[in-house]
């Protein structure tokens, strides 16, 4: 406790008491004295949203950007944020990390910016998320990427949220469907893109799938570097290996590519193929997709089924853009309504009639609450403890694509580290 | 065994369909082009977009066409620059430009002709699952090969382009249309890489931003058979394939850089590529 003040008295001392916020999880939601007081309501929120626009990633931003639009509408038409007008500001994610950092600075410094959602590629996030603590200015949230490491190193404590999935639940869920689908699996061979999203894809759901099934033998680890446009090779290799399954985390076209190149060549009569991110093109391969494959996406828009919210958002992106939200416009929607819940709930815990970011921050790392693909439950390691679906796929007379029959919801208890532990220490813990 | 040479056919086809239209165009009209693999990506656009209403193998023929349209255009474009160096800046200027089109006329979509692909069926060898598009493949990048090699050795049209390209004065001094030969021969270079292009749809989507990943494996094959000649790219390509199918065989972790490894061993031992008879010195 002695520790806890002194550390408070000091960086007031450092700081704007404005951006103070003790990432600790252990102060109550009682509003403080000590906190400045929050501003007038305003008329106008202003979130920036950045994703792929251009580039061949574009098949995954384009759709959340979409996304973003009809939330912005959404909310507006229910009174906005706490009162005031969501106003987007769409940025294109191309150009690396180092042009992310620039533009975050910009954005925040000059750009008038009160919000910052974003992100796909976890370098992105990566290089973005220290200079956003450091600056400590902007409420920025991180709505797809899947890097464990932002939680297994503690990279976002004040300012910065993620409510998308990470590996490790893509990982954990996917291996306990294959168990469940396949219990006598033995031989896997992983075919996944060379850079540090793939790797962890297949490091989580290898680690969890030896752990559950120790007898399960990796005949082989392929790699591909990203937005490789033929798999000739891989397909031949695997068809030679023939082992029980293949896991893949591969996305966007690259998956379409391998799905493809696969169906015509005959692989999915040798072995069975569990996609970590499948969801997202199953209506963009349509038929060539064949049955009976494990797909994971960490939402997909039948789930749930039971839910007025996501019957809405569905009906309304389709009407609007032509196809069902796939996994990355949710993940902008968890992104967005966590946002608008989190300001909310802090101007009402405060009654204040705008909230300082401290106080937003505090009620945004225990927030939980309904997205249209699921409920959110936020962490004190400011990471969305995410359930995650899993279904195989199945032609169904009135969709010219495969969907998910049956599909399961593996919920989060199960596939989350506790907050204290790391992905490593808990996963030992087995 | 069989599925490894299956793979290497078909790889090998893919790039020699990729390759041969820029190596064509330099050879026929020295314009080295950076936006060669945009040339291709519209080839497999404009396939998808009107495999929808016409049949697959017209619809081919219309994305070559329309090649040959872009290239005359392009003809007009690249004749502004008068050196190398500018000719770089046209083309990668070019290719930007032509990134933005396709942004513009098809948005960020997938396209593809593989539904009709895939209605083409497959035969069985060897327990191996033979798609036949993918045999069409090999089929249509060999009869590119041969009719361009028909052109250039053995028409007159052939002769006015080898010797336009040679000895440009003497060729004009002969009554050569030197002009009309470059303008020829980039349009159809430009048609045989959206002809290829549009083949390629069967087994590859075509998205934004695939002409910049492309372009790499264009130049590889260029790089590795030395600029302008046609039999060297086919050979180069069949090289490229070789490693990259051994190399996902035998040695997965190298597959990202063994097609450099080639490229840089190449260009270190003999710089102006494996196929090239001479360096050419102005």
């Amino acid at each position: 406790m002695v520790g806890l003040a002194l550390g408070y008295g000091f960086s007031q001392l450092t700081r704007p008491a404005a951006e103070v916020v003790t990432p600790s999880g252990t102060e109550t939601l009682t509003p403080s004295q000590t906190r400045s007081a929050g501003g007038p309501k305003k008329s106008v929120v202003k979130i920036a949203v950045v994703t792929f626009t251009t580039g061949a990633a574009s098949v995954f931003g384009v759709p959340a950007a979409n996304m973003a639009r009809l939330m912005a509408d959404f909310i507006n038409q229910r009174g906005g944020i706490n009162g005031a007008r969501v106003e987007l500001d769409i940025r294109d994610e191309s150009g690396g990390a180092d042009q992310m950092v620039a533009l975050y600075r910009q954005l925040v410094s000059v750009g008038g910016v009160d919000v910052y959602i974003g992100l796909i590629s976890s370098s992105d996030c990566l290089a973005v998320a220290p200079v956003a603590e450091e600056l400590g200015t902007t409420l920025t949230v991180f709505f797809d990427c899947a890097t464990k490491r932002l939680v297994d190193e503690r990279m976002m404590k004040k300012v910065v949220f993620r409510t998308g999935g990470t590996t490790v639940q893509d990982g954990v869920a996917l291996a306990k469907a294959v168990l469940q689908h396949k219990p006598d699996v033995k031989t896997v061979v992983g075919l996944n893109q060379d850079y540090a999203y793939g790797r962890d894809e297949w490091e989580d759901f290898i680690t969890a799938l030896k752990k559950l099934k120790p007898d399960v033998e990796v005949l082989d680890t392929l790699w591909t570097p990203l937005f490789t446009t033929d798999y000739s090779a891989q397909i031949s290799k695997i068809i030679d290996l023939k082992p029980d399954l293949v896991h893949t985390s591969y996305w966007g076209p690259d998956l379409a590519n391998f799905v493809q190149q696969a169906a015509a060549r005959g692989l999915f009569r040798v072995t069975t193929v569990a996609f970590a991110r499948g969801e997202s093109m199953l209506q963009e391969v349509g038929a060539a997709m064949p049955e009976g494959q494990i797909v994971e996406g960490p939402h997909y828009f039948e789930y749930p089924s039971a839910s007025p919210l996501n019957k809405q958002i569905v009906e309304e992106y389709r009407r609007r853009y032509g196809i069902y939200p796939p996994y990355p416009a949710y993940h902008m929607a968890n992104a967005i309504l966590g946002v608008k819940y989190a300001i909310e709930a802090a101007s009402m815990a405060t009654g204040e009639d705008w909230p300082d970011l401290s106080s937003v921050s505090k009620v945004f790392e225990r927030l939980a609450y309904l997205s249209p693909g699921d409920w959110i439950i936020m962490t004190p390691n400011h990471n969305a403890a995410r359930g995650a679906v899993v279904g195989i796929t199945k032609s169904a007379p009135q969709y010219n694509f495969k969907v998910l029959r049956p599909y399961q919801y593996v919920p989060p208890a199960e596939i989350n580290p506790p907050p204290d532990m790391t992905s490593k220490e808990w996963y030992a813990t087995w | 065994m069989v599925g490894l040479l299956l793979s290497l056919l078909l790889f090998w086809a893919y790039l020699a369909l990729l390759s041969l239209g820029l190596q064509f165009i330099y050879g026929s009209a020295r314009v080295l082009n950076l936006a060669h693999a945009s040339f291709f990506v519209l080839g497999g656009y404009l396939a998808s977009y009107f495999a929808n209403w016409i049949p697959l193998a017209a619809s081919i023929a219309v994305a070559a066409a329309a090649g040959a349209a872009a290239g005359a255009l392009f003809y007009f474009y690249i004749r502004w620059a008068r050196d190398e160096t500018t000719q770089l800046f046209l083309t990668y200027s070019l290719f930007w430009l032509m990134e933005a089109l396709f942004r513009t006329a098809f948005g960020y979509g997938l396209y593809n002709t593989t539904r009709q692909a895939l209605a083409l069926g497959s035969v069985t060898v060897a327990d191996q699952q033979v798609p036949v598009a993918g045999l069409i493949g090999v089929l249509a990048m060999l009869t590119a090969m041969a009719l361009l090699y028909l052109l250039v050795y053995k028409t007159t049209f052939g002769m006015f382009l080898r010797a336009a390209v040679d000895r440009p004065d003497v060729a004009v001094a002969f009554g050569v249309p030197v002009e009309r030969a470059a303008l020829l021969g980039i349009a159809l270079g430009s048609a045989v890489a959206a002809f290829g292009g549009a083949v390629s749809s069967m087994w590859q989507n075509f998205s934004i931003g695939l002409a910049g990943s492309l372009l790499v494996y264009a130049f590889a094959a260029v790089a590795i058979s030395g600029l302008g000649s046609l039999f060297g790219v086919l050979a180069s390509s069949l090289i490229i394939s070789a490693i990259r199918s051994a190399a996902v065989y035998y040695f997965p972790e190298l597959e990202i850089f063994a097609i450099y490894i080639a490229v840089l061993a190449v260009l270190a031992v003999r710089p102006q590529g494996l196929f090239v008879r001479y360096e050419r010195r102005v």
